[in-house]
């Protein structure tokens, strides 16, 4: 049977997968497989199985930190209520852009609902545990600035990898620029889209 | 293994280095991930995956040179203890200090709702 720990980290693994897939192709047309890829990493972070108990039978007691109930329990907490904030505030954000007057009129009611459920992610971010312990354990930081400076790390090594694969590819030859026709057509293209034809 | 994660001092050589690792690692899994799932014929991901695979072996290697001394010690528990350890030290800070960029978010917010819409000058430059 597969620990809760390692189910865990398939669903955080599908979870980037769906991310990956749902920021290909245009943006008109994103890959349909994320929504419900997404959905089934998330199903596997909070559908967790216990561990077995030590009277069940089978090939024995798991001693590990992946298969510790203790852990478990705190893990599955953590999850509900981060997914529980996250929930509130992508949708109080999605409202208050959707009514504010900077693409359209604005929609003050709209707006209201928005910040009412922004307001609530807030208050369920205050009640969680873990927070509690960060704020009270401000040496925590310092734990969040050595992640940072791994991620930086790797993240430069990255570049110059990229960057290397990159300059290896063969450059292709240079377009002609475009004549006065199809100069004009790509103007209209883009007024008629600018102006919402 | 769990007793070395929890003799570790803050702001210690050891929790530097933890750290670190720990970043290296999730941004090395993410980015393993990401190519394998939005692999192309247009894509030239041979070496950033290697050097994934090669930062996500730096831990089983130490776990390995560790276990030279006493081999007996060294099994597939260990190892998938070790990557869940990391992997979900990286996942758990992420989320964690997520509230952080919420709260830069939520002051964009506050900034979109009460600023008045901008003149355009692109749509400005079109009506000339």
């Amino acid at each position: 049977m597969i620990s809760w720990g390692m189910q865990a980290i398939l669903g955080w693994t599908l979870l980037l997968a769906a991310l990956s897939l749902q920021r290909m192709g245009p943006a008109f047309k994103r890959s349909r497989f994320s929504l419900p890829i997404a959905a089934l990493g998330l199903a596997l972070m909070i559908f967790i199985p216990e561990t077995k108990q030590y009277f069940e039978g089978g090939s024995g007691v798991c001693q590990y930190h992946y298969c510790d109930n203790d852990i478990r329990a705190l893990f599955l907490d953590f999850m509900l209520e981060t997914v529980v904030w996250m929930t509130l505030a992508v949708l109080g954000v999605m409202l208050i852009l959707n009514s504010s007057n900077l693409y359209e009129k604005s929609k003050p009611l709209v707006s209201t609902l928005g910040w009412i459920l922004v307001i609530s992610s807030w208050y369920v971010i205050s009640q969680m545990r873990l927070i509690d312990y960060l704020i009270t354990n401000p040496e925590n930081l310092i734990w969040l600035l050595f992640v940072v400076i791994g991620v930086l790390f790797t993240l430069f090594f990255y570049y110059f990898i990229i960057r290397s694969a990159e300059r290896s590819t063969p450059r292709e030859n240079k377009v002609s620029p475009l004549d006065e026709r199809e100069r004009k057509l790509v103007t209209e293209i883009i007024r008629r889209n600018l102006r919402g034809e | 293994m769990s007793s070395t994660f929890d003799q570790l001092d803050v702001v210690s050589i050891d929790f530097l280095f933890l750290g670190i690792i720990v970043g290296g690692l999730f941004v090395a899994y993410w980015s393993l991930v990401h190519l394998l799932v939005t692999w192309n014929p247009y894509h030239r991901p041979i070496m950033p995956v290697v050097m994934s695979l090669l930062i996500l072996s730096i831990p089983v290697l130490m776990l390995i040179i560790e276990s030279l001394s006493n081999p007996s010690e060294l099994n597939l528990g260990q190892v998938l203890e070790l990557l869940f350890m990391l992997l979900g030290m990286g996942v758990f800070t992420l989320l964690a200090f997520t509230p952080l960029i919420f709260l830069f978010v939520t002051i964009q917010m506050l900034k979109i709702t009460f600023e008045s819409k901008p003149d355009d000058p692109l749509m400005a430059m079109l009506e000339d």
